[in-house]
């Protein structure tokens, strides 16, 4: 037998073509643009390499543009996922027309580079998130992204900026865009949901913030069937979530996070509870993160978590002053929360700071695959599988100062 | 049937008694297995395009690899990452170039996916933070462009100046 392996060549050049195809399809665009112009047999395999780039300052200083120039020795229908999360001139949505990934904040985009968003035609685009939305554009952009003409492929959409008070959507969008199946977005105004939801008959997961109470006169014409996936804040959660969820019958995931009102923390679950019951039988995995802050005794949580089968998991987390948090997902309480109260010691009072929605838009956003919508456990939610995390603004702030998502545990 | 053997040839006609399990992680062994209905232990399945040293190797591989779950599909859309080579694979594949290359093409042609991931991954990272002349010295390229071509080359490059 023959115990001696060979050393031929260590020739690169002597591997058949599909083999290095499969070899640089590993290696990453600022390495793999130095086999550029090494011969052409290289030049012609690169070429049909697709690229996933990550265009952002790697450190806390900005730094020269040029040093993303290597990335036009690429042809730019390669590239097939792009985050950019800085200033690169030489971004133009008009050429990357085979995208199917796109991530982009307004803040790094010229005018000229922002009107492309609004003008291009993206056929293979499934997922866009754009944040940070001038105020001016966002309710024109937003119907932008929502044309089905202008992106057909698009199944995930995230979105931020100030725009919610942009609550006039039937009367500049007529066409139901079915293809959509994923919405986030960081902020909605509860009276313009149904015009929202009209519009994507196949949404099956949204996700986002009402920054004021739902109104009780709001009616919705119809029940939204398609919808299995719910993730919002509300302002007042125990009457919010019983209109919400009277028009969305097949729920399987919802996750609350809001204030309980001044009050009784029991009151709130047990109406939650009878909401869930009535409205979400086919529920099957229920997330909270509810706040209150009371110096008046806490509600023995073995009570709550008997009013439910899905509330057994609920836990009270205890902060600082009488912050208390009442959460399925959480291990502790997060200190970095909109609902906290603090007290201010100049003044010896304390403040509630009472801002909603706070969206972090650097939070990471990889791990939505809206074709896993069935499948409820935290961790499908948090395997780094490539597609970036979308997420409102708790998870960024939570990740950030505790390391994990809250939805993952200790996972991430 | 557990600790059922076959016997695997190399091009230089050495033979190899492999637990079938073991060695139906080449798609192609498997598919000759159930195509031919081989299932004597004295049938032989040669494999012309890899020698005993090269085999001895990938069965050593494939041993190790025999409880692993089936490697995930490839998504076109999902970045590659090359971060997340065992421990072992990493020490398995501490071999030469000429050998790193072989077992790469003993993989594709005994379409073992995971063994030609890590081996395409683990040239990738031999690729990683060099200059095109530490490429081109590496791995003995040899350029056969003209300065004309070149010339046309950087030419077709500049598409992206922003006006």
């Amino acid at each position: 037998m023959s115990n001696i392996i060979s050393s031929k060549p260590s020739r690169l050049e002597l591997l058949p073509n599909e083999i290095l195809f499969e070899i640089f399809k590993y290696v990453k665009p600022i390495d793999l643009h130095r086999f550029v112009g090494c011969n052409q047999r290289f030049n012609n395999i690169i070429s049909d390499v697709k690229l996933s780039v990550d265009i952002q300052y790697p450190g806390e200083e900005e730094e020269d543009e040029e040093d993303f120039n290597y990335l036009k020795r690429f042809h730019p229908n390669q590239f097939i996922r792009l985050e950019l999360r800085c200033r690169w001139g030489a971004f133009n949505l008009h050429l990357f027309t085979e995208l199917r990934s796109l991530k982009i904040d307004c803040n790094y985009l010229s005018e000229n580079q922002f009107n492309q968003v609004l003008t291009a035609n993206l056929p293979d685009l499934q997922r866009f998130s754009i944040d940070n939305v001038p105020n001016y554009y966002g309710k024109e952009l937003l119907i932008t992204i929502l044309d089905s003409e202008r992106f057909p492929s698009l199944t995930l959409c995230q979105f931020s900026g100030e725009f919610y008070y942009m609550l006039e959507l039937n009367e500049h969008y007529t066409s139901p865009n079915s293809k959509i199946r994923t919405l986030i977005l960081n902020r909605w105004d509860g009276s313009s949901l149904c015009s929202l939801l009209n519009l994507l008959p196949n949404l099956r997961r949204f996700e986002t913030n009402f920054l004021e109470s739902i109104s009780k006169s709001l009616k919705f014409n119809m029940h939204y069937i398609t919808l299995e996936n719910l993730r919002i804040t509300l302002n007042d959660p125990s009457n919010d979530l019983e209109k919400i969820l009277s028009c969305m019958p097949n729920l399987k995931y919802l996750r609350v996070k809001g204030k309980i009102p001044d009050g009784s923390v029991l009151e709130c679950f047990e109406k939650m509870a009878k909401t869930v019951g009535t409205y979400s039988s086919n529920l099957q995995k229920f997330d909270c993160e509810l706040y209150f802050h009371a110096w008046i005794g806490q509600v023995d949580i073995l009570v709550i978590q008997k009013l439910h089968p899905l509330f057994k998991m609920i836990e009270c987390h205890f902060g600082k002053l009488i912050n208390q948090c009442y959460a399925t997902d959480l291990t502790e309480y997060p200190i970095f929360n909109e609902y906290a109260y603090v007290e201010r010691m100049t003044h010896n009072t304390t403040l509630y700071s009472g801002v909603m929605g706070g969206y972090d838009s650097d939070n990471d956003y990889n791990n939505y695959d809206d074709n896993d919508y069935n499948n409820y456990d935290d961790n499908d939610y948090n395997s780094n599988n490539g597609w970036t995390d979308y997420g409102l603004g708790y998870r960024g702030n939570y990740k950030a100062n505790y390391g994990s998502s809250p939805w993952s545990g200790n996972n991430d | 049937m557990a600790g059922h053997k076959i016997k695997l040839q190399s091009s230089d006609g050495d033979t190899f008694d492999v637990e079938v399990e073991i060695a139906k992680q080449s798609a192609t062994i498997k598919t000759m297995l159930e195509d031919l209905g081989m299932d004597e232990e004295e049938d032989v399945i040669p494999l012309p395009n890899v020698n005993s040293a090269i085999l001895k190797k990938v069965i050593q591989w494939a041993t190790h690899h025999k409880d692993d779950p089936p490697p995930p599909e490839d998504d076109e859309n999902r970045e590659k990452n090359t971060n997340d080579i065992s421990s072992w694979d990493q020490d398995f594949l501490k071999v030469d170039q000429g050998t790193l290359f072989e077992l790469i093409l003993a993989a594709n042609y005994l379409d073992i996916k995971g063994l030609l991931d890590v081996t395409c991954k683990t040239v990738a990272n031999m690729i990683k933070g060099k200059t095109p002349e530490e490429i081109r010295r590496t791995f003995n390229i040899k350029n056969d462009f003209t300065p004309q071509e070149e010339e046309q080359i950087k030419k077709e490059n500049e598409w992206c100046e922003e006006k």
